[in-house]
């Protein structure tokens, strides 16, 4: 075999360091939110039980709007409606706003409830599409229905959002169950800081599995699913580790569309939800700072781990996949939208530490690991890096990752103790270690997929089949 | 520098791996002892749910914070005689002096559910217990501390309160108010003496004032006209004081409801208009009828709404907008009036 020239070793080494670099950037960023976010656990008010809480607040809980997007939901509606006027919260109400759906979502709410079409004078701030009816139930004074043309979810939510006439909007999916004492949870940091708090995001937690019933969740129960099983890990490392980290750092930068809690007036100023990209959530949240920012103006934008909504998790390869590629898009969207907030000096942590965070593990993230997938180990095999280079990035991947992983869990487990059970505790331990074998580089090519919809201005959804709770 | 990379990744993962094999094992034994203690609890709901008056012996055998917890709740569940006779059933159980002794925990859980906790004993040593509490080291304790303490028969001086809990520039929230609250239904010149004392930080003064609206105590309107009038166009506090000016709901605050009316600011205009509207200051109806054509939506609306608690006068002005007005007034006037069911 011909020996190579000099300077191919060179080249390899220097792709390999800047592979290793990178994945050791965001370990370092992995392991200060982990600081943080443990910081910020010890640091959260004590808990208290329900009573006591509607003891304390219910005087001064200010009234919430909860807009419920829906779109074909003929045979969940009135169950979601339902458990949502069941909350335990002393002034809102509920808002559902039917967008446009092709079945009989509209007339199922509306017979259901008795509804009546009705004139409410609303605000015509943010833009969507027009509403064609406005009913309300005389017998459930708390329920309010919209009735508009299709438009998509964000748009619903700037629909519903514009009708709301609260001080403060509780956004949710149409399918997300909401523990009882969510809002009553949620709304603590408008209570201790009712100025400066501008958005207050609760925790998501995976619903497959669990014994659902009348939309409550009545005993939590991990999935079967393997799948299902990653997902509930990687949540509680999202939430649990990155919201928490750095809503402690004052740089969360999204709050998700499945539950959050944000002060009306500014969402208003901001133009509500965008409706132009898959990543409103991220996007209205992105729109947030840079107002506060511009204007000069404290404020807060919070991430609470006690509230907690239940979602359903996709359990095929397929669905995952598509919802993945579409987060990264919804990503790189809102990047590309407020690039100029990046290393600003104008934009302080949330252009350094917050669009920094972003630009590593979101952009180059999964670019630069699929890279490190393809090339290292061929670059050992022909002998162009050391055995060195590789044990160093099989290090910064897997055993960093399973660092990462089980370190939320022991946090999880330190703090919250949520998981029933001490098998699901080495349940999940296990799903924690093997998820950095295929799984996750699974992940980061959907997510290398979601880069080449990006590049290729793809628009839209993509399919998103819901498999249904399990009812009891 | 690789083999570091190496060594510290296998160490982490090592290390926490161990850790979290430890905390299974921990969560075995917590598990037993915590369905040991829910056997006990479910024990004695019943005997404590069949009557206050369940001799003692028969709970033997069932440890103390289950008895602590599950009277404290029971306490929260019901009211009147039924709540006293569960208070004096918990005294007799020893659960006071328990929470007296869980105010000095290390973990702040406890200490807090402690705190709420001597807030249903009303007697000198748990009194002074929430005393002790005034000083603990969260700031959220010692809030429940001093709501425990308001909430009493006799509560401690409102201006020691406040000394003792170190208020300060910015400590806004909500359960301040609540706090005050308590404090202006039957001591409401103290609270007036914190809204007129200079040398407090103005947030606690308008927590103050706020506190006092809701009672709508008219003593009081004169000095936040005053404040009203001298605040700054787009501060915090002038909106407050006018929306202070609308509970209270007295006609003497008619000069800083017309100016606020002519602000600049619109949380101070959608203040005004919501005070208008309670006093029914019909001087302000030409100014309301104005504002429906307002940029901001909270303005027409609030205005609209004044103007339809004038009574008559503000429905003439709302259904000559409606036939006359700008584009954004008669939309105003016109589904304002159609949604009270008024006729145009």
């Amino acid at each position: 075999m011909t020996e190579l020239p000099a300077w191919t070793f060179r080249a390899a080494e220097i792709v390999t360091w800047f592979v290793i670099a990178c994945g050791l950037v965001q370990v370092f960023l992995y392991v200060i939110q982990l600081a943080f976010a443990a910081v910020a656990l010890h640091r959260r008010p004590a808990f208290s039980s329900t009573s006591a809480l509607w003891d304390r607040f219910a005087d001064i809980a200010p009234s919430i709007a909860i807009v419920a997007p829906a779109y074909n939901e003929e045979l969940t509606i009135i169950e979601s409606v339902d458990a949502l006027l069941a909350l335990h919260y002393p002034d809102f109400e509920v808002i559902v706003v039917n967008d446009g759906s092709k079945d009989s979502t509209l007339q199922v709410v509306i017979d259901h409830y008795g509804m009546v079409p009705v004139t409410r004078y609303h605000d015509r701030a943010i833009a969507h599409q027009p509403i064609r009816g406005l009913y309300a139930a005389p017998e459930r004074p708390r329920l309010f229905l919209v009735d508009k043309e299709n438009g998509g979810k964000a748009d619903a939510m700037n629909a519903g959002i514009n009708v709301a006439r609260t001080p403060l909007v509780c956004v949710i999916d149409a399918d997300t169950l909401l523990e009882p004492d969510a809002l009553m949870r949620a709304v603590r940091p408008f209570i201790d800081d009712p100025l400066r708090t501008v958005a207050v995001g609760g925790t998501i937690r995976i619903a497959n599995g669990c014994r659902v019933e009348g939309g409550r969740v009545l005993e939590a129960r991990l999935p079967r699913n393997f799948l299902a099983l990653v997902q509930v890990v990687e949540y509680l490392r999202a939430f649990l580790m990155a919201r928490l980290g750095l809503s402690e750092m004052q740089t969360l930068m999204i709050i998700s569309g499945a539950f959050g809690l944000f002060r009306r007036n500014s969402v208003i100023d901001v133009g509500g939800f965008s409706a132009d990209t898959v990543g409103e959530d991220m996007e209205l949240v992105v729109k947030l700072h840079r107002r506060m920012r511009d204007q000069k103006r404290p404020y807060r934008i919070v991430y609470v781990p006690e509230p907690v909504s239940w979602t359903e998790a996709p359990e095929t390869l397929d669905i995952l996949g598509n919802q993945r590629a579409r987060w990264q898009r919804g990503s790189l969207e809102t990047y590309r939208t407020h690039k100029d907030m990046f290393l600003n000096p104008r934009y302080g942590r949330i252009g350094f530490l917050g669009f920094g965070q972003v630009w590593i593990v979101d952009v180059i993230g999964p670019i630069v690991e699929v890279a490190g997938y393809i090339l290292v180990p061929p670059l050992w095999l022909l002998g162009l890096v050391s055995f060195d280079y590789l044990l160093a990035f099989v290090a910064v991947i897997f055993t960093f990752g399973i660092f990462i992983s089980v370190a939320t869990l022991i946090l999880e487990e330190v703090q919250l103790r949520r998981l029933p059970r001490a098998r699901d505790l080495v349940t999940l331990t296990l799903v924690a270690v093997l998820e950095n074998f295929g799984y996750r580089q699974l992940n980061n090519f959907w997510r290398v997929r979601g880069w080449w919809q990006f590049v290729r201005k793809k628009q839209g959804w993509g399919p998103m089949v819901r498999k249904g709770f399990q009812r009891s | 520098m690789l083999h570091l990379i190496w060594d510290v990744s296998l160490l982490f993962a090592g290390t926490a791996l161990v850790v979290m094999t430890i905390l299974v094992v921990l969560r075995v034994a917590s598990t037993w002892h915590r369905d040991r203690l829910l056997a006990a609890r479910r024990r004695l709901a019943p005997l404590l749910m069949a009557g206050a008056n369940t001799p003692e012996t028969n709970l033997n055998g069932i440890p103390d914070p289950v008895v602590t917890h599950l009277t404290l709740d029971l306490i929260q569940l019901v009211r009147g005689d039924e709540r006293t006779r569960f208070v004096e059933k918990a005294r007799a159980l020893g659960v006071p002096e328990r929470l007296r002794r869980q105010t000095r925990s290390f973990s702040r859980r406890r200490r807090m559910i402690a705190v709420q906790g001597l807030a249903l004993f009303d007697d000198a040593m748990s009194r002074e217990a929430l005393m002790k509490a005034l000083a603990d080291r969260d700031d959220d304790i010692r809030l429940a501390a001093a709501l425990a303490l308001a909430s009493g028969d006799d509560p401690l001086g409102l201006d020691e309160l406040v000394a003792r809990l170190a208020l300060r520039e910015g400590h806004s929230s909500l359960l301040t108010i609540s706090l005050f609250r308590h404090y202006a239904d039957h001591a409401p010149d103290e609270v007036q003496a914190l809204v007129l004392d200079p040398a407090l930080p103005l947030s606690i003064r308008l927590a103050a004032i706020e506190a006092l609206a809701v009672t709508g105590d008219y003593r009081l309107v004169p000095a936040i006209v005053e404040l009203g009038l001298h605040a700054p166009n787009d501060g915090e506090e002038l909106p407050r004081y006018l929306h202070a000016l609308g509970r209270i709901g007295h006609p003497a605050a008619r000069e800083a409801v017309l100016a606020g009316l002519a602000s600049s600011s619109m949380p101070a205009r959608v203040a005004a208009a919501g005070a208008a509207g309670r006093i029914a200051l019909l001087e302000s109806a030409d100014l309301l009828a104005d504002l429906l054509d307002a940029p901001e939506w909270w303005v027409r609306f609030r205005a609209a709404e004044a103007l339809l608690l004038l009574g008559e006068p503000g429905v003439a002005r709302m259904r000559k907008t409606a036939k006359d007005g700008g584009e954004q007034a008669r939309e105003a006037a016109v589904t304002m009036l159609a949604e009270r069911g008024i006729s145009l």
